[in-house]
């Protein structure tokens, strides 16, 4: 079972993809800022993190950065999300650390593949 | 009576010197002559006088001697008798004897013969009072008393001389001298004129020379040697002529000068003008007397027609004795730059003034333009920014929208509820449509405000091709079409954005399916190389619904789709070709679309192998990136291009647009007006550069709108540019506008026709010189296309009087027609200095022989032959001597006309 922690601050779409990952079998959990994020990943361990890069707190890139700082979390594939849909913002998450990024609205087939791609050759 | 006499002896007056000379020689001499001769003859009288007295006083001496016994005696016979005797001596003409009371005692006269005899009975004579010896001259005769004493005075002789011989004697030595004389003058005079014959002649020979100087200087007169007075008086001469020769020369070479110095001020565009303190005009250049007359200004009204300020300068420079420089001044609605200068010594003051309204309300446009662009820009980075966080802010509820139906859709297909699962995906579609619709309107207004990224790469084109087609093959077959890929050979390796590239080639594929049912599409690539680099041109074809003319025009527009049911019936956002148009100029290329409305549509992407730099791209807006790269035009000219703005005022959709697209690819501002009034609103609002005016128009025709255009003064300066089909081109320039252009309009003709405006120059003027009627029209039809002016002249007069009025920028000349002598009219031409560099286009029938051809050389610039391509040659040769740019549109045009005349 794939466990997928999955950070997003908007009740919403938490809420749907959490869902949505559920019904494809995933075990999700979930966390509304990057400080949250980065205590739940070292916790959890998940296979894969699904990274919204707008958080409070601290935001998106900077617990990424954190999460590929730290040892035991460096090789948790984290997969950046954004509604912000310029060339900029996906090698801004790059640059952050992401390993792979994706646009919001979540077309979740592509997402599905990216997160498939990730999890089975990890960085 | 006096003045007569005066004049008559004016006219005996000798005039000659020689005359005058011998004349008064003649009478010096005559004078001299007769008193010598006079005086000599006088003495001569007198001694033969003295001569004959002596005798008479010896004779009568002798005789009283003789006789004193005699008398005392009264023996008168013996008296008489002695008398008898002496009475022979010569000269005498009687001789008495008398007693002491005079009683004659014998008295003998000679007779006319000579011969005495003796005379009685005559009475006493009247005797002496003193008894001493005297003589008197008495009726020419010389008469001798003797006193005859004998102790007393008895008696008393008397003799008398004939003075006859005297006088013989003076006449004749009177007569003999003065003939001497005669000889003497005769001979000297003669002399004399043999003299002065030399003299005389040299002096005229002088005067001669002396006339000539007045015609020509430096030539030199014989000197006469033969006197020293001569001698000088000719070398004087000689000199004098030298001297002038030489003032000549320096008083040409001033002449010369001044002349090249009168230029200056004589041909100046300035309005030249020196003053005195009353502002009396002491010196008008021509360009200034032309401005005045335009002011309507009289020159001796000056002073009233100055503006007060520039009469104050002139006063204070007058003053102060200081140049007053660039002074901007407006007078008569027009601005002036002036400088004064005065000039001390004659109080005046040297004034020039060039007309600078244009330029300053050129600056003033560009200035405007410049504010209304910069805001224009800042407004439009505040809609960018406006719609880039709107997007974001409508994304994420959309996000939930399409994710929660996309969910819902798989549950309710799991639990098979078919119904709803039908309707989640209809929410789901209208949400991914309102994504779309969202991502592209960023898009766009990312690429309006200049902030559209390009990522430049190379990519190989097949590969990229091929990524295409995998994700186009889906729509493709929705539709039933069948799908065609032509690639040419060695298409290779393009750098440029691939995803924009795919995002263009996806979205003309797209299109092609959505529009073509159960039909054919095919995506051709090739490699092109051209003049200015490699290309890489797709062409998407289909032959499905096609769209008509109206269409095309607004095609690239964004919402621009066929009209609103398109969308409905097609769906689409309405943005895809309007993105796609600018990515490809972001890109360095473009599109061109080509349809028949249920015939077929053609898109083809023109791409440069190598797109520039990124980091150049984004530092320019990107519409003008594309356009810098397309045209290569300098950065200034696309700035002050890119800075006038166009009105278009035509109702017609589709020409307007037209004209829109050709000159905002240009580089300018266009605006479009679909009425008159609409048309004069703008013009009001925007003051743009140019005002384009279609003729035919509903309601108010351009006619009206020239009117009112003109009659504002606010936009009468704007320059108009009419477009009409008919031929009412005199029409337009007399109710002022600018200039005329021909619809279907030349795309070069009226580019060059709205940089004519912008830099306030006349329209071509082009004489052509043909007595051919039917040449003729076609001739001026080709070259109005082309955007010039025509005027036309079927013979020499016509000619010379068309280059009088206004001479034109060419002149296209038929070398030999029945009405004309081509030959002979361009040495006319080239004669005359102010057509002498008006470039001559000569065409010819026939081939021209050499001695034809090297009397063109050098004054016509370029001969044409009759027949064939005529007049594509021709435009060719104008538009090359005029500067102007061909293009193979026009070329083709031209030939159409070309072959449309010769047929």
């Amino acid at each position: 079972m794939l466990r997928v922690l999955l950070v997003e601050d908007n009740e919403l779409n938490r809420d749907m993809l959490l869902r949505r990952l559920q019904r494809r079998g995933c075990e999700v959990a979930t966390a509304v800022d990057g400080v949250e994020a980065f205590a739940k990943a070292c916790a959890t361990r998940p296979d894969i993190v699904l990274m919204d890069m707008s958080l409070p707190i601290e935001d998106g890139w900077q617990a990424t950065r954190r999460l590929k700082s730290a040892d035991e979390t460096r090789h948790i594939p984290v997969i950046g999300l954004s509604a912000h849909a310029m060339a900029e913002d996906r090698q801004k998450a790059l640059d952050a650390g992401c390993d792979d990024y994706d646009t919001k609205p979540v077309d979740l087939a592509r997402l599905w593949a990216k997160i498939q791609t990730l999890v089975e050759s990890p960085p | 009576m006096a003045s007569i006499a005066t004049h008559t002896a004016e006219r005996l007056r000798p005039h000659r010197l020689s005359v005058r000379l011998v004349l008064m020689f003649a009478l010096l001499m005559a004078g001299a002559m007769l008193l010598f001769t006079m005086r000599t003859a006088k003495t001569e009288a007198d001694r033969a006088a003295a001569t004959m007295a002596q005798q008479a006083q010896a004779l009568a001496s002798n005789l009283a001697a003789t006789a004193a016994d005699q008398i005392l005696a009264r023996d008168y016979t013996a008296i008489e008798l002695l008398l008898l005797r002496s009475a022979q001596f010569p000269g005498v003409r009687h001789i008495e004897v008398c007693d002491a009371k005079g009683h004659l005692l014998a008295d003998v006269v000679r007779k006319p013969d000579g011969a005495p005899a003796a005379r009685y009975g005559r009475p006493p004579l009247t005797t002496p009072t003193q008894p001493v010896a005297a003589s008197a001259t008495l009726n020419g005769q010389l008469v001798e008393w003797q006193p005859v004493f004998l102790g007393n005075l008895i008696g008393w002789v008397r003799v008398a001389f004939s003075q006859a011989q005297i006088m013989d004697l003076q006449t004749r030595m009177f007569r003999d001298n003065a003939l001497y004389g005669i000889a003497v003058i005769a001979l000297s005079l003669l002399l004399l004129l043999l003299f002065l014959r030399r003299p005389i002649r040299s002096i005229a020979r002088y005067t001669a020379f002396a006339d000539s100087l007045q015609e020509s200087w430096g030539s030199q007169v014989e000197v006469d040697a033969s006197s020293r007075e001569l001698e000088k008086m000719g070398h004087a001469l000689n000199r004098a002529s030298l001297s002038l020769q030489e003032q000549d020369a320096v008083i040409s070479q001033a002449i010369g000068e001044l002349q090249r110095l009168a230029e200056f001020p004589e041909k100046s565009p300035y309005l030249i003008l020196s003053v005195d303190g009353q502002c009396r005009i002491e010196y008008i250049n021509p360009r200034g007397t032309e401005m005045l007359r335009e002011l309507g200004v009289a020159q001796q009204d000056l002073k009233d027609a100055l503006p007060a300020n520039v009469q104050e300068l002139i006063a204070t420079c007058l003053e102060t004795h200081e140049t007053t420089q660039n002074v901007e001044v407006s007078w008569n609605d027009r601005i002036w730059l002036w400088t004064f200068a005065p000039v001390r010594r004659l109080q005046i003051v040297h004034c020039y003034a060039l007309d600078i309204t244009r330029r300053k309300r050129a600056e003033h446009a560009a200035q405007a333009a410049l504010v209304d662009k910069l805001s224009a820009d800042k407004a439009n980075r505040a809609k960018s920014q406006f719609l880039a966080n709107m997007s974001h802010e409508l994304r994420t509820p959309l996000n939930a929208i399409i994710g929660y139906s996309e969910m819902l859709a798989e549950e309710a297909n799991d639990s098979g509820a078919v119904q709803t699962a039908s309707d989640l995906e209809k929410i789901r579609s209208a949400g991914r449509h309102l994504l779309s619709l969202i991502s592209e309107i960023l898009d766009l207004s990312k690429i309006e405000a200049g902030r559209m990224p390009l990522h430049l790469e190379d990519s190989d084109v097949a590969a990229l091709i091929e990524d295409v087609m995998v994700t186009a093959a889906p729509l493709a077959t929705k539709n039933g079409n069948v799908v065609s890929i032509t690639c040419g050979e060695h298409l290779g390796v393009m750098y440029t954005d691939t995803t924009k590239v795919r995002q263009v080639l996806l979205n003309l594929l797209s299109n092609a399916c959505k529009f073509t049912e159960g039909g054919q599409i095919s995506l051709t690539v090739g490699r092109e190389n051209r003049g200015d680099g490699e290309w890489i041109v797709f062409e998407v074809l289909d032959n499905g619904i096609g769209m008509s003319p109206d269409q095309l025009a607004r095609l690239f527009e964004p919402f621009a789709q066929g009209d609103t049911s398109t969308t409905r019936k097609y769906g689409g956002t309405g943005l895809g070709l309007a993105i796609s148009r600018r990515f490809c100029e972001l890109l360095g290329g473009h599109i061109d679309v080509d349809s028949r409305p249920r015939e077929y549509t053609r898109f083809t992407v023109h791409l440069p192998a190598r797109a520039a730099a990124a980091s150049e791209k984004l530092t320019l807006p990107s519409d003008e990136t594309a356009r810098q790269k397309r045209f290569g035009a300098d950065p200034t000219t696309e700035r002050r291009n890119r800075l006038a703005n166009v009105l278009v005022i035509d109702d017609d959709d589709a020409v307007r647009d037209l004209l829109g697209h050709h000159l905002s690819e240009e580089g300018f501002v266009v605006h479009g007006a679909a009425s008159g009034a609409d048309g004069l609103q703008q013009a009001r609002v925007l003051r743009p550069d140019v005002i384009i005016l279609d003729v035919i128009m509903p309601q108010m025709d351009g006619w009206a709108v020239l009117r009112a255009l003109k009659a504002n003064p606010e936009l009468a300066t704007l320059p108009v540019v009419m477009l009409s089909v008919l031929g009412d081109e005199e029409l337009a320039y007399a109710l002022g506008a600018q200039d005329y252009l021909l619809k279907p309009v030349d795309r070069d003709a009226l580019t060059r026709s709205v940089k004519r405006q912008l830099r306030g120059l006349p329209r071509e003027s082009i004489l052509v010189i043909e007595d051919d009627r039917d040449i003729h029209a076609a001739l001026a039809k080709a070259l109005q296309t082309r955007g010039y002016r025509v005027v036309c002249a079927d013979g020499a007069h016509a000619a010379v009087e068309q280059l009088r009025k206004q001479p034109p920028c060419l002149i296209v000349l038929d070398l030999v027609t029945p009405s004309i002598d081509g030959f002979e009219f361009i040495s006319m031409l080239r004669a005359q200095e102010t057509f002498h560099s008006i470039p001559v286009v000569a065409l010819t029938a026939t081939e021209l022989n050499e001695e034809q051809r090297a009397q063109l050389r050098g004054v016509v610039q370029r001969v044409v032959r009759k027949g064939g391509h005529v007049f594509e040659s021709l435009l060719i040769e104008v538009d090359a001597l005029l500067g102007a740019r061909p293009t193979a549109d026009q070329q083709s045009a031209a030939q159409q006309v070309g072959q449309a005349a010769n047929a």
